[in-house]
C-alpha cells in the first residue's frame, strides 16, 4: 500500500515536470513570453537552452515522460517492479546532475533565474529521493 | 522447493550494488554528456560565423561596423543597445531573413549603431562590442551578447570569458575593456543619436524614414508593414 502510495506520489511530480517542461518548450518554439516572475525569457533564450538546435525543455519533457512510462509499467507488476525503480533511478539521477549545472548556469553566468527551470529542477530532485526510498524499501522486503 | 525460495542472500546483495553503480555511472556519463556538449569553444555556432563571413565587413566613414556591399542600394540602420529586450528580438527574430535575402542579395547594406542607454548593462557591453571590433570581431561579439542577454549578465568576467572563447586575444581584450578604451566614443554617439530624435531602441533607418520599436520580417497587415514590406516598397521607390 505504501509503495504504492510512494508510486502515485513519483507519478504526480513526475506529471508537474512534464507540464512544466512542455510550457517552456512552447515558449521557446512559438518564441512566446513566459508568464509570471523571474527573468525565465532570458534563461529560455540563452546559448544554453538548446543543445544542438533542441531546446533542453524539449529533452526535460522526454525524460520526464519516460519516467511517467516506467512508473506506470511499475504498476503493471512482474519483472518490471524490479527494472523500474532502477531505471527511474538512473534518469533522474542524470536529470539531477545536468539540472544543478544549468542551475549553476544561471546564477553565475546568465545571472539570471527562470522559476519553471527551477520548478523542474525541485520535481527532479523528488524524483530521485523518492526513486531511492523506493528502492531501500524493495531492498528491505528482499531480506 | 525450500531451495527456490532460499537464493544466497551475499550473492543476491553483491549483485544489486553493481547494477546500482551501472545505473550511477551511466547517468553520471549521460549529464557529463550534455554538459560538455556546452563547453565547445563554439560560443556562436559555426554556421553563424560562416554566414557573417560570407558579406563583405567593415566601417563606414562614419566609424560605424557594417556588413554587406557598399554599392548596394539601400542602407539599414539599426540603432541598437544590448541592454534592451527589444533589441534581442529584432536581432534573432528578423536580421537572420533580412541577412539571408536582401543583405545576401547585395541589396542592402546593414550599419549598426550601438547606442548605451537603456539600463546599467548597456555599457559595459557597448564597450566589449568595440573591444572586440579592434579584433576584427564584432558582429560574432555582437551574437554573444543578444544570446546571452540577461540582469546582470554583462559583468567584466564574462564578457572577457566569452571573448576568449571567441578566439580573441584575452590580454589585450581584458586591457580595452579596463581601460575603458571606447567609453567616451560610445557616450558620445549615444547622445548625439539621442539628440538627433533617436529615443527608442531598436530603431530602423532605411531610406530617409525611422521605425521605431520591433517588427517582424513579414507582415500582412498593411497598416503595419514588415520589414520585407518596407525594403520593397523602398526598392521599388528606387527603380529609375
Amino acid at each position: 500500500m505504501r509503495k504504492n502510495k510512494l508510486l502515485y506520489l513519483a507519478m504526480g511530480v513526475a506529471g508537474v515536470g512534464l507540464v512544466d517542461s512542455l510550457y517552456l518548450s512552447w515558449i521557446k518554439l512559438a518564441h512566446a513570453v513566459c508568464a509570471g516572475i523571474g527573468d525565465c525569457d532570458v534563461v529560455n533564450t540563452s546559448a544554453y537552452s538548446e543543445i544542438y538546435g533542441i531546446p533542453i525543455a524539449l529533452l526535460g519533457a522526454g525524460c520526464y515522460i519516460a519516467i511517467l512510462l516506467l512508473l506506470g509499467l511499475d504498476l503493471r507488476g512482474g519483472r518490471w517492479q524490479e527494472v523500474s525503480p532502477l531505471a527511474v533511478f538512473g534518469f533522474s539521477l542524470a536529470g539531477v546532475l545536468y539540472s544543478l549545472y544549468l542551475t549553476w548556469i544561471e546564477v553565475a553566468v546568465l545571472k539570471a533565474t527562470c522559476p519553471y527551470c527551477v520548478l523542474s529542477a525541485v520535481a527532479l530532485v523528488v524524483l530521485l529521493i523518492l526513486s531511492i526510498i523506493r528502492l531501500r524499501a524493495a531492498e528491505k522486503e528482499s531480506e | 522447493m525450500a531451495k527456490r525460495q532460499k537464493p544466497p542472500t551475499s550473492k543476491k546483495q553483491s549483485t544489486s550494488w553493481w547494477v546500482y553503480l551501472g545505473f550511477i555511472l551511466i547517468a553520471v556519463l549521460i549529464a557529463w554528456v550534455l554538459i560538455r556538449s556546452y563547453q565547445s569553444p563554439d560560443i556562436v555556432p559555426a554556421s553563424v560565423e560562416d554566414s557573417y563571413r560570407e558579406f563583405p565587413r567593415g566601417m563606414t566613414d562614419e566609424g560605424f561596423p557594417y556588413l554587406g556591399s557598399l554599392e548596394a542600394p539601400l542602407t539599414l540602420t539599426i540603432y541598437e543597445d544590448f541592454g534592451c529586450t527589444n533589441c534581442k528580438q529584432l536581432f534573432e527574430g528578423v536580421e537572420p531573413a533580412l541577412l539571408g535575402s536582401y543583405v545576401a542579395s547585395g541589396e542592402v547594406l546593414l550599419v549598426v549603431y550601438t547606442m548605451a542607454f537603456v539600463n546599467s548593462q548597456s555599457l559595459p557591453a557597448a564597450e566589449a562590442v568595440e573591444c572586440a571590433r579592434e579584433q576584427d570581431k564584432f558582429w560574432e561579439y555582437r551574437y554573444v551578447l543578444f544570446t546571452h542577454q540577461g540582469t546582470n549578465a554583462f559583468t567584466r568576467d564574462n564578457l572577457i570569458n566569452w571573448a576568449e572563447l571567441l578566439g580573441l586575444d584575452r590580454k589585450a581584450f581584458a586591457n580595452c575593456f579596463d581601460q575603458a578604451r571606447y567609453r567616451s566614443k560610445v557616450l558620445t554617439q549615444s547622445q548625439i543619436s539621442y539628440q538627433f530624435g533617436i529615443q527608442v531602441t531598436p530603431t530602423i533607418e532605411l531610406a530617409g524614414l525611422r521605425y521605431e520599436g520591433w517588427l517582424p520580417f513579414d507582415s500582412d497587415n498593411p497598416d503595419q508593414p514588415g520589414l520585407h514590406q518596407i525594403i520593397e516598397q523602398a526598392l521599388e521607390k528606387g527603380k529609375p
